[in-house]
């Protein structure tokens, strides 16, 4: 066994995260710890890692027993970690990238192909970028690609990758799927740590599942099938999905007529689309395709240039104030960026953006009576936790932010919700439940446009769906007549 | 016209050399107010040095202690201490500024200035044979040695900061410290090193207005130098070439401003702000393009 864990445990202040956790990666496996957001999952990872300090038990590498005092530690020892969040810097280039930290001599060279540890990537190519382009000029894939690479520049035997899938498309998590089966041929050892189970069948080949800090099964991948695995991870069977009202759609609520943008961005190109009133529109599509100019041309941030959008049958001119408060829901693109403000306390972030309405505020005095209320009844109808309104919102994980979003949204009954990546970077249980409430709010007649990068979560929802390709419409399909094939075909415009 | 690029390129000069170290401190994500400070107690320190040891060559070795020492005070409070960068910055300028005249009274009796340096204590023009009889450009190899010294900097500090691991570190710090961090660097350590280098170019670049440009030193005769060395850096966006030249623009401002005093019909008090005008309509007007290190000024 090339790592072994044996009855580690850490605690947090709050919290036990790995509550005497033991199991072994094979050397030259691709070994999954799945579970939860919160499983305890990458705490585990980290602390092989140097990240953080394990308060009892060992862990062994290569039989001898470790405990690395910082990544570098771990680094030199042959560990390296790739982060959800990437660790390089946009403005330098490639290159400089995988320098950082270990340039060799004073003096550096623009390129160096000639590096040994390097040399298998470069040979075996399709990168589809050259090491003096700048990473901001990159996909958030070939970014990863980067990542890998800056981790065999600096001879690691041993890959961590925290959910490497979360930002990817569809395309390249193939890719990357098949560059870590190459590096296993090579002789890596690559951990994955992940909480989407199809990825988990597909790849590795053993598999660590962990629920509450705690390890509840550890088997070869192939001994496991989807089904048994959702149960070991949340627990417990999984509920049945929210049943869909079969009622024909009604309305016409969204009309997009013909628009296009001229952002700096993918811009729309004479987009049309239609959402009727009980209708979940997929949006599939490669991210970049025009998503973000689309969010943002309906609730009024990105001027058009020709084309209009109408909402139950009227041209749409007012503020994206005036939009997001009369009938229109967003739950936006990027948590982080667009949705909360990780720094201030729950019920702040509940109502962001209701913040000027009458319940919340007198005068220009918030009333915190009302606004404690409604953050206490969004955290207990979506089960947010830690049930606190007034806990910092960046201290809960991304499914706990997420389903507060989703709630915010929806608390004002919209007619129109637009729903952006719902469920990115969300956990299993919180995808369920938004998924869930979604279709919820179109069997009572909302119209939904759903824009995912995930084919399943758009297959599994929409009434229609339609592709998004170089900022016009692809391709449309009906419910039950797309295919992941279909599909895949006209996003990348092979329709 | 001649005599107007001569002079442009003497007072582009001291900024040229405080630039030159303010984008030292910048990249590695520190906001440098205090370039000002630094170029003051420079000017102050190489005056008095070159007054005691009746050498300018003496005083540049202080000078550059000096710089280094005052930028130190700045990199200890942002980076040990964890103080806001622009607080710090302002502290430091009004720590040379009030300390400079105390100083000037305790040796030499007046808080106003230090005594006249004799024509052998300071710098002198160096003539390079046959450049400087070249026609045209000739004027340019006429010039004081911190000139030349200006002149070639810019492209010294391109290659440093573009082709070697010292460089590289320093844009890491500024732009993302903690993936500098990640990769087994320690960004203050660098922040360090970029200071006090930095420190000592600025106060270079006061040197030369005490005992190259002017044969004294005066209370706070940078008069904002240091604040448009900042302006110009900006507007070359943190680059060494394009500041050079930026800087070389603001010299020129200001030697048009002397210029134009000799012209009555204008208020002269008009004329002199014509520097600080174009330092205003430059901010204002270009410097929205420039793309700052994103990490500067961040308290970690």
């Amino acid at each position: 066994m090339l790592i072994e864990f044996d009855k580690v445990t850490k605690r947090f202040p709050l919290t036990t995260a790995n509550d005497s956790v033991s199991f072994n990666i094979a050397l030259n496996s691709i070994h999954g710890v799945v579970g939860e957001n919160g499983a305890g999952k990458s705490t585990i990872m980290k602390i092989l890692y140097g990240m953080y300090s394990h308060d009892s038990g060992e862990i062994r590498f290569r039989g001898e027993r470790v405990q690395f005092s910082s990544p570098l530690d771990a680094i030199r020892r042959g560990i390296g970690m790739v982060h959800q969040h990437f660790m390089l810097i946009p403005r330098l280039t490639v290159w400089e990238n995988i320098l950082l930290g270990q340039e060799g001599s004073f003096w550096i060279s623009a390129t160096e192909r000639k590096t040994p540890q390097l040399k298998p990537i470069f040979e075996s190519s399709g990168l589809g970028f050259r090491l003096t382009d700048t990473v901001e000029s990159l996909s958030v894939g070939q970014r990863q690609q980067v990542e890998i690479l800056k981790l065999l520049y600096r001879e690691s035997q041993v890959l961590i990758l925290d959910e490497p899938t979360a930002v990817l498309t569809p395309q390249e998590t193939k890719d990357l799927f098949q560059r870590l089966r190459q590096l296993k041929a090579q002789g890596k050892t690559i951990v994955i740590i992940t909480h989407k189970i199809a990825e988990v069948l597909e790849l590795t080949d053993t598999v660590t599942v962990m629920r509450q800090g705690r390890v509840v099964a550890h088997a070869p991948t192939h001994t496991l099938d989807a089904e048994h695995l959702t149960e070991l991870i949340i627990g417990q069977a999984c509920p049945p999905p929210h049943p869909r009202a079969q009622e024909p759609p009604g309305q016409p609520i969204l009309e997009v007529q013909g628009i296009s943008t001229r952002s700096h961005r993918a811009p729309l190109n004479k987009l049309k689309l239609t959402v009727r009133a009980g209708e979940i529109l997929g949006i599939a599509g490669v991210s970049g395709n025009g998503q973000e100019d689309l969010v943002e041309s309906i609730i009024g941030l990105c001027p058009l240039s020709e084309g209009k959008v109408q909402f139950r049958g009227k041209t749409m001119t007012g503020s994206t104030y005036e939009r997001l408060t009369g009938g229109i829901a967003l739950i936006p693109p990027d948590r982080l960026d667009e949705a909360v403000v990780p720094t201030f306390s729950v019920e702040f972030n509940a109502i962001l953006g209701l913040h000027r309405g009458a319940r919340f505020q007198k005068c220009g005095i918030l009333q915190r009576t009302a606004i404690t209320k409604h953050t206490e009844t969004l955290i207990s109808d979506f089960s947010v936790s830690p049930p606190s309104p007034v806990a910092t919102l960046g201290t809960l994980s991304g499914g706990n932010q997420q389903k507060l979003v989703v709630g915010r949204a929806l608390a004002s009954n919209p007619a129109l919700i637009i729903a952006a990546y719902p469920t990115r970077g969300v956990d299993i249980g919180a995808t369920r439940r938004i998924h869930d409430e979604l279709v919820k709010r179109r069997n009572s007649g909302a119209a939904i446009l759903l824009i995912s990068s995930e084919l399943d979560e758009i297959m599994a929802l929409s009434d229609n769906i339609a592709v998004l390709f170089d900022g016009y419409c692809a391709a449309l399909f009906p419910r039950g007549q797309a295919t992941e094939l279909a599909l895949g075909r006209a996003m990348v415009g092979a329709a | 016209m001649v005599e107007l690029l001569e002079s442009s390129l003497r007072l582009g000069t001291p900024l040229i050399l405080a630039a030159m170290g303010g984008i030292l401190c910048e990249r590695s994500g520190v906001a440098t107010i205090c370039l000002e400070g630094a170029m003051l107690w420079g000017a102050f320190v190489a005056a008095i040095v070159a007054h005691y040891l009746h050498s300018p060559w003496s005083s540049i070795v202080p000078c550059l202690v000096g710089g280094a020492l005052v930028l130190g005070i700045h990199a200890f409070a942002t980076q040990k201490a964890k103080a806001d960068h622009i607080i710090s910055g302002l502290v430091v300028n009004l720590l040379v500024a009030g300390s400079t005249p105390l100083l000037c009274k305790f040796l030499f009796g007046s808080p106003t200035n230090s005594p006249n340096l004799a024509r052998a204590d300071r710098f002198h023009e160096l003539a390079i044979p046959f450049l400087s009889a070249l026609p045209g450009v000739g004027f340019i190899f006429e010039e004081m040695p911190l000139t030349y010294l200006a002149l070639i900097l810019p492209f010294v500090l391109h290659r440093l900061l573009f082709r070697s691991r010292f460089g590289l570190r320093i844009t890491a710090a500024g732009e993302d410290p903690d993936t500098l961090l990640s990769c087994g660097v320690k960004p203050d350590r660098v922040r360090w090193v970029a200071l006090c280098l930095g420190g000592a170019l600025a106060a270079l670049g006061g040197a030369f207005l005490s005992v190259s440009h002017a044969s004294q030193f005066t209370r706070d005769m940078t008069s904002g130098r240091g604040y448009i060395a900042l302006t110009a850096l900006i507007f070359g966006n943190w680059r060494p070439l394009p500041t050079l030249l930026s800087c070389l623009l603001f010299g020129f401002a200001d030697a048009l401003q002397i210029r134009l005093q000799s012209a009555e019909m204008i208020p002269i008090q008009f004329i002199q702000a014509l520097p600080y005008l174009f330092t205003l309509v430059v901010l204002v007007g270009f410097v929205g393009k420039a793309r700052p290190p994103s990490a500067i000024g961040r308290v970690s």
